[in-house]
């Protein structure tokens, strides 16, 4: 099973947390495709606390946290 | 006449006498005059920082009044910089502000950040708060950045060592959550107050995070720091490790 975290207005029409069942060879494609959440809106994209690209492989237990991007000022 | 010696009274159990020296002593270049910005420079002036240079190229307009801290219904078309050095001014006479009224491009940025002992990143564009890493990496200059939209903030200390603000728009994004969510008060407050705390710790080489980011979620009224050190194709920042 995977957690993965939604922030800001990624939660919007969507759960904060939800989980997801893990498959091998997995990687982060796999987790915004079913969330329709377009790869340009992320800025950040954290697997199990650690700054990772979307291709990154994921492993069964791992906690996901994805991040829009921030540019005001 | 006032007496200024009683000014710093209320920090001394907080910031220490020595360390209000270090504050005299430092040279702190805001970019950016506007919703950070207003907060940052209130706090830098009204803690004692001796010089500032401030820089903004904009005049206020009306959807600012909700959050710049230097605007007035009076001062609605006026310009940030002469605003904000007027401020300064007003809240701390001992305090020195150079004021350059100019748009932070890459080209000029090395002459505006140069002899700082620290800059603020306060500007609300994603291109030229990159740009203003990459020279105050280059220059060996400590960048405290920053970035608001709606309920949300991050900020960080960047060093030549351990850049953070490149990694968090490589996807190449133009502009953030702000276009949707706008940028309340509270925010813009929050975070401006906290990023004068965290440059104030990095002068006086007290306990922060680097390699990472601070993130504020004031719906949830969280802050958590989130490492970008971990990052491994990120080369730069794994040769670091």
């Amino acid at each position: 099973m995977l957690e993965v975290r939604l922030f800001a207005t990624f939660r919007e029409g969507r759960d904060k947390i939800l989980f997801m069942e893990h498959k091998p060879g997995m990687t982060g494609y796999d987790i915004i495709t079913p969330l329709a959440i377009p790869e340009e809106e992320i800025a950040i994209f954290l697997v199990d606390g650690r700054h990772s690209r979307l291709n990154t492989v994921l492993e069964d237990g791992s906690v996901l946290a994805l991040f829009p991007p921030v540019g005001g000022g | 006449m006032l007496k200024q010696q009683e000014r710093y009274k209320r920090n001394y159990k907080t910031i220490s006498l020595e360390q209000q020296q270090i504050l005299a002593q430092s040279m702190i270049t805001v970019i950016g005059c506007g919703g950070l910005g207003g907060f940052i420079i209130e706090g830098l002036a009204r803690s004692g920082v001796g010089k500032l240079r401030l820089v903004d190229f904009d005049t206020f307009d009306v959807s600012n009044l909700n959050r710049q801290l230097f605007s007035t219904e009076k001062t609605v078309d006026a310009s940030k910089l002469e605003q904000a050095v007027a401020r300064v001014h007003a809240v701390n006479s001992t305090v020195q502000a150079e004021a350059v009224e100019m748009m932070a491009d890459r080209d000029n940025l090395p002459q505006l950040v140069g002899d700082s002992s620290i800059v603020i990143d306060a500007v609300d564009s994603i291109e030229v708060k990159i740009w203003l890493e990459q020279i105050c990496n280059r220059m060996n200059i400590p960048l405290i950045y920053g970035a608001i939209g709606g309920s949300y903030g991050q900020m960080a200390v960047s060093l030549p060592d351990v850049p953070v603000v490149s990694t968090l728009y490589r996807n190449g994004q133009k502009h953030g959550i702000e276009k949707m969510l706008g940028n309340p008060y509270y925010t813009s407050c929050v975070v401006g107050g906290m990023m004068v705390k965290l440059a104030f710790d990095v002068l006086f080489d007290a306990d922060y995070e680097t390699g990472g980011f601070y993130y504020i979620d004031l719906d949830s009224y969280m802050i958590n720091f989130i490492s970008t050190k971990g990052d491994m194709t990120n080369e730069k920042e794994q040769k670091t490790d």
